[in-house]
């Protein structure tokens, strides 16, 4: 991450609402109205072949296929370094995250699921005043009508490590990975494999850089590769963002991110000022360290010279949006959930931003739907 | 060279009342010239100090020790980007006059009878006698010396321990003498056949959050404003920097500190001015560590030739339609990838391995320029080759040093050389690509 300001890819479209029907339509048809347009032909009558049986009425396409969208949304985590320091920078020194005494190394691991789920492996390290972690489904949509009831609402979002239990890992290489300029923050999130859980139903998605070839990582991959998973537009004052996630995450009282900077401020002071409250000499080692880990916060909280340096991406989205190419595997309880299986050959499709990084905790937010066409049972 | 022909200038002029009397442009040039090659020395005795600091994981330290650490290589680092942003800025004022931007500098260690006040440029671990120094290079102008308070003025008492040299010229008389010229020239030549530069030679820069920001300069004001920047940044020319964020006030602190630690040594044992070519003196290098640091001044090099490629904006650089898509790639490959992902993680890399004397110390990062200015200077066709031959070396380099891609690392080489090996590879192909695109 860094404060650069870089123009979107043209690898995708613009997000908008000609984009998805673009998507959609097969490559040769021409747009209505456009010029080249086939003109329209009146429809003959079909015409039956003498001794057959009368057509049988067709199913309408919702009666076939369905589309169900999962809209989720979420706090997650994600220990990284940040420019200029070295993507493989352990502790940070010069970029605006660090890894203070006994926390763990900064490693890049995107951690979406919440604490209670599978504590043995990618652990989330939770800061004080962190906010309520937790990717989660919060809207099921059948066609365009939300249920209400969805047996998948409240399901948990998570990434996956790949077969080689390989964390899903943020990766940019100060900018080393594509050979255009204004790559920065696309944030190459790789493995990228998509779980939905809830109870006994899973749904897992994945996706390849090169599907020809799974094991192909972000190093090797080529730029349209890359480009395909990164980001197809930005915005570094993403109001609406921040307020969906801030105001979740703390009572919804701010309407800006200065607000939330001084909560927070006001959060740490308190509990240095309890640790100081407690005489040198009777602080534990655990106590001692403590207190200067909440100092070491409070001065980048304080530090307003170096321009707001842990909320600096408080504001800025990065949206995404690919259909899988790997497999996609629904088991028997979300089929019954869903209420039938993936139709045949249809796009599983994941649009999302992700953002709103609030460094001095490690954390960022997440907000997207997942869609998928159902062949009802 | 550039401090000897400054040094030259300060001896010429007769009135007591100033150090630098320019006369016309080739004198602001060789000022600017002494400027650039301040900057561009400081900033690397900065880095290079930063890299020799206690980190956690690899050295026993208390919390507190620690925590002081990450901050006191966090600000060496900080220092340092910012000496980089005043070598940019003095190579935007040497483009605006239009003069050959520079980024020549003598080896290191560097003659004091000729370096600004006599002070000595060269590569040391932080200790106290290093911080000392670099508190000297920083410190106030003698009118705003009075100023200091008492806490601060007692770090300028250690100043004859430092200096046995006689004092040329002081860091602020040579900028305020570049101030002086420009103002001098500008009224004698007018604003228009003083700034005969191109315009869009100028390279711009703003980045709050690294503390960055370089300005292009179009006249007289800029110019002004531009060496002020450079003054207050770094000793608090005026002395109303309310933050106290001067490299001066930075460094104070870090000595207060140092105090506060008592015996507790900041930096590792990493020997003074490494090198690998050793022509210039210095400590040699041998074994691994050698080797890499063979590697870390490929890096370097290339990185100082891909830069001053780019400043030099030359018009056969430019694509058919004036596009800068080559002077892009120099910026693109110099700036943040090779800084950030090959030359900090091998600088830190060496002040990890044997220096190879036997002694227990350990090496560092040599800085050593491999290329000359007639390398930089050949025509487009010979240079872009050139430049990729040399990363190709550097390529090449790695991967011996990096070993297979499933075994270890060359004999006495840390395992970070892969991760280093694989930047470079991505550095180069995102370089590849660039060249690629790039209409003939």
């Amino acid at each position: 991450m860094s404060a650069k300001k870089t123009r979107p890819t043209k690898a995708e479209p613009k997000k908008g609402k000609g984009a998805k029907t673009a998507r959609r339509t097969p490559a040769k048809a021409a747009p209505k109205g456009a010029a080249g347009a086939s003109r329209t032909v009146p429809k003959r009558a079909p015409t039956k072949a003498p001794g057959t049986a009368p057509a049988r009425p067709k199913p309408s396409g919702s009666a076939l296929k369905r589309k169900v969208t999962l809209e989720w949304e979420g706090w997650f985590q994600i220990r990284t370094s940040t420019d200029p320091d070295p993507t493989d920078e352990p502790y940070g020194v010069s970029g605006f995250t660090f890894a203070l005494p006994g926390e763990p190394l900064l490693d890049r691991v995107v951690r979406f699921a919440s604490p209670a789920k599978d504590p043995g492996f990618n652990p989330l390290q939770p800061r004080s005043h962190s906010p309520p972690y937790g990717v989660t489904v919060r809207n099921v949509l059948v066609g365009k009508k939300p249920v209400k009831d969805h047996p998948l609402l409240g399901a948990t979002i998570d990434l996956l490590p790949d077969e080689k239990w390989r964390p899903p890992t943020e990766e940019q290489r100060n900018n080393a990975l594509l050979g255009d300029t204004g790559d920065d923050g696309y944030m190459f999130v790789d493995p990228f494999i998509f779980e939905i859980r809830k109870d006994d139903a899973v749904i897992t998605c994945h996706d390849h850089l090169d599907p020809k070839r799974p094991e192909v990582t972000v190093l090797e991959a080529t730029a349209e590769q890359l480009k395909r998973r990164g980001f197809y537009d930005m915005d570094l004052a993403n109001v609406d963002a921040f307020m969906a996630a801030v105001n979740q995450a703390m009572a919804g009282e701010f309407t800006s991110y200065a607000g939330f900077r001084t909560k927070r401020r006001g959060l740490i002071e308190r509990d240095v000022d309890l640790l100081r409250s407690i005489p040198q000499a009777s602080r534990t080692p655990e106590q001692e360290r403590g207190l200067r880990n909440l100092e070491f916060r409070l001065h980048q909280l304080m530090n307003t010279n170096t321009g707001d340096r842990p909320f600096i991406r408080l504001g800025a989205t990065w949206s995404r949006r690919l259909t899988f190419n790997g497999k996609i595997d629904i088991n028997k309880a979300a089929r019954k959930n869903l209420g039938g299986h993936r139709f045949p050959f249809s796009d599983v499709t994941v649009e999302f931003w992700f953002g709103v990084f609030d460094c001095d905790t490690h954390s960022a937010y997440a907000k997207g739907t997942l869609t998928m066409y159902v062949a009802p049972i | 060279m550039s401090f000897l022909e400054a040094k030259r200038l300060a001896e010429r002029n007769a009135d007591p009342g100033k150090k630098f009397d320019v006369e016309d442009r080739d004198d602001l040039a060789k000022l600017l010239r002494a400027g650039a090659a301040l900057e561009h020395s400081l900033a690397l005795e900065y880095l290079y100090a930063g890299y020799t600091v206690k980190r956690p994981g690899l050295d026993e330290m208390t919390s507190r020790e620690d925590e002081a650490m990450r901050r006191w290589r966090g600000t060496l680092f900080l220092v340092a980007r910012q000496e980089m942003e005043h070598l940019g800025i003095v190579n935007n004022l040497l483009n605006a006059i239009g003069e050959r931007p520079d980024f020549e500098r003598d080896p290191f260690p560097q003659d004091r009878t000729v370096t600004p006040e006599g002070l000595p440029l060269e590569l040391r671990r932080l200790d106290k006698d290093s911080l000392g120094v670099f508190i000297q290079w920083e410190r106030p102008g003698w009118k705003a010396q009075e100023r200091l308070p008492p806490n601060l003025k007692r770090h300028l008492l250690v100043r004859s321990a430092h200096n046995p040299f006689p004092a040329a010229y002081t860091l602020e008389e040579l900028y305020l003498g570049i101030r002086d010229g420009f103002e001098k020239l500008t009224r004698e030549m007018g604003e228009d056949k003083l700034f005969v530069g191109n315009p869009a030679a100028q390279h711009v820069y703003d980045d709050p959050s690294r503390n960055m920001l370089v300005q292009a300069v179009r006249g007289i004001d800029d110019a002004r404003s531009l060496i002020y920047q450079i003054l207050e940044e770094g000793e608090g020319f005026s002395f109303v920097n309310e933050q106290h964020t001067t490299h001066f006030e930075r460094f104070c602190l870090m000595a207060e500190e140092m105090k506060d630690l008592g015996s507790f040594v900041p930096s590792r044992p990493v020997v003074d001015n490494p090198t690998v070519l050793g022509t210039h003196g210095g400590t040699t290098l041998r074994g691994p560590a050698a080797q890499v640091g063979e590697l870390f001044n490929l890096a370097y090099d290339c990185m100082v030739l891909a830069l001053a490629r780019g400043y030099q904006y030359r018009a056969e650089d430019l694509g058919p339609k004036g596009d800068p898509f080559r002077v892009n790639a120099m910026f693109n490959l110099g700036f943040q990838p090779l800084m950030t992902n090959a030359i900090r993680p091998l600088g830190e890399m060496l002040t990890e391995m044997p220096s190879g004397a036997g002694d227990g110390t350990f090496a560092g990062p040599p800085f050593e320029r491999l290329t000359t200015a007639a390398d930089l200077d050949q025509p487009r066709d010979a240079f872009y080759p050139f430049l990729r031959g040399q990363l190709q070396k550097m390529l090449d380099l790695a991967d011996t040093l990096a070993g297979p891609e499933d075994g270890p690392c060359a004999p006495g080489v840390p395992e970070r050389m892969k991760f280093v090996r694989e930047n470079l590879k991505l550095m180069v192909r995102k370089y590849d690509n660039e060249m690629q695109g790039v209409p003939q």
